[in-house]
């Protein structure tokens, strides 16, 4: 029992002190993310000074990241708006208040669920493709082949994409939006049976110009974000294949976070 | 002119280079040559920037480099490139555009005239035929010719070749070879290769440098290295699997 005593402490201690070490070393790691893309960041700012960008990787980043994403956001809004309509049918129903379902659907998918979830979606298509195509580039030397040709590998393939990405989930947003209204309309038409008319009126009458800008703002954000997460896990890659399937991990995890905490930061500061 | 100040730089444990001194002087063709993992590859990067020494200096054409930053590092790279052992050809490009790409981004030239002149460096390296091709629909060493002609586009003073001729056959070898002494010879350029291809070495280089245990062994021409009588030289040259050199 005497010997019982200070080795049982020592046992606790360590395993106290592990655990102390592993959130220093957690939060240590956390530090050094959120420090590298705030630095990401602002060379991308500089960067753009003068705006000299390339026309064809702008193009081609615009096509890509706007342009292919349209099918996946047009059906992430349509089910989206139709579920808002769906899940409310029950209490309209039941209340007689159809006139509302408008109303109810506009305001949650403008300002929360479609730019929420056409984010998360972006992220997981194009941000993901994004970090695996720059961890590529990476593992196989094409960033310092880039260098070595004389060519800052943030003014080429960062810039254009970090513009793509904050252009092209705005307009996603605008699109996904529409759809979702329309989504709305048809699934209560045929679950309700509420009439086009009664819906599209209560949609108008809401005046919800404040909600709708608000999710634009969203779009812009999460664009940002998105695209400062998939960039910066991209540059990072170490340790070929596995690496780039670590940081494609790592990225879509982050971005998903970062869509999450700026929305709520939008939220409280637009209210 | 590219100059090694007791230049050191390890990896962890492993020291790769140890206090090398090297000048490699201009106009000439250089071939560094050694056993694998001698640092041959470290020591062309500490003169473009990709590397930096533990310690020691390096200069290029007599201004130090050592302490460079990345933006200081650009215009230093426009004047020597170094075109790297695997192919980094951008795979969304076809060749052509992979060639035009520096001049383009350089805005030397418009894109239209970027694209014809960037089929006239891949026709010296005899892949014009395939200039419309992406780089996953041709070989691995069709790839590295056609980053050695992307890397022409730059006009470089100095072209630092690693391992050129590994892995091509012995006629897209022999072109790489006529290419290299046509930069040095008719061009005047500085030409730095990092290679084992004996038969392209004794044909082609000015000079030799030969690295082991992470120091400068012999730096001499051709034929001060055929008529060396150091035994690690010798096994080397001759390709014996026995003998005194350690890998």
């Amino acid at each position: 029992m005497t010997d019982a005593g200070p080795k049982t402490a020592t046992i606790a201690g360590d395993a106290g002190g592990g655990a102390v070490r592993r959130t220093g070393r957690a939060l240590l790691d956390a530090c050094d993310v959120v420090g590298g893309m705030t630095l990401l960041q602002w060379r991308i700012l500089r960067a753009m000074i003068p705006p000299t960008f390339d026309y064809d990787e702008s193009l081609r980043q615009l096509y890509k990241v706007g342009v292919l994403s349209v099918g996946v956001v047009v059906a992430t809004a349509l089910f989206t708006g139709a579920i808002m309509v769906v899940q409310t049918g029950g209490y309209v129903r039941s209340t007689g208040t159809t006139s509302l379902v408008g109303w109810a659907t506009a305001t949650a998918v403008l300002t929360e669920v479609g730019p929420v979830l056409i984010g998360l979606m972006f992220s997981g298509r194009v941000g993901a493709n994004n970090t695996a195509e720059l961890g590529t580039m990476k593992v196989t030397d094409q960033l310092d082949a880039l260098r070595l040709l004389g060519i800052d590998p943030i003014r080429y393939l960062i810039v254009p994409r970090f513009l793509a990405m904050l252009i092209m989930l705005v307009l996603l947003t605008c699109i996904g939006d529409v759809f979702a209204l329309l989504g709305g309309a048809t699934a209560g038409r045929v679950v309700l049976g509420i009439d086009f008319r009664v819906y599209w009126q209560s949609v108008i009458e809401s005046h919800l110009l404040d909600e709708f800008l608000m999710g634009l703002l969203k779009g812009f954000v999460f664009g940002g974000a998105i695209s400062i997460v998939s960039c910066y896990w991209g540059l990072r890659v170490e340790g070929g294949a596995v690496g780039v399937g670590r940081a494609v991990n790592n990225s879509v995890v982050t971005a998903a976070i970062a869509i999450f905490v700026t929305n709520f930061v939008v939220s409280v500061l637009w209210s | 002119m590219i100059e090694y100040r007791g230049v050191s730089r390890s990896f962890g444990p492993k020291v790769v280079l140890d206090r090398v001194d090297l000048v490699i002087r201009d106009r000439e063709i250089t071939y560094v040559i050694g056993a694998s993992g001698t640092g041959k590859s470290v020591l062309v990067k500490h003169a473009v920037g990709l590397l930096s020494p533990d310690s020691g200096r390096v200069l290029v054409d007599g201004t130090d480099v050592t302490d460079f930053t990345e933006d200081q590092w650009r215009p230093v790279r426009r004047r020597c490139v170094l075109v790297f052992q695997a192919s980094t050809l951008f795979d969304s490009m076809t060749l052509r555009d992979n060639v035009a790409l520096p001049m383009r981004i350089h805005g030397k030239v418009p894109r239209h005239e970027a694209r014809d002149l960037a089929t006239g460096y891949l026709e010296a390296v005899g892949l014009a035929s395939k200039a419309d091709m992406m780089p996953a629909e041709v070989a691995p060493s069709e790839r590295k010719q056609v980053s050695i002609a992307r890397a022409l586009t730059l006009s470089p003073e100095c072209l630092i070749l690693d391992e050129p001729t590994t892995g091509l056959d012995v006629v897209a070898g022999a072109m790489v070879d006529r290419l290299i002494a046509h930069l040095a010879r008719d061009l005047g350029k500085t030409v730095i290769v990092v290679s084992h291809d004996l038969r392209s070495i004794f044909g082609v280089a000015d000079r030799i440098v030969f690295l082991y245990k992470a120091a400068v062994r012999l730096d001499g021409p051709p034929a001060a290295f055929r008529a060396s009588t150091d035994p690690v030289v010798r096994q080397f040259v001759g390709g014996e699997p026995t003998g005194p050199m350690e890998t």
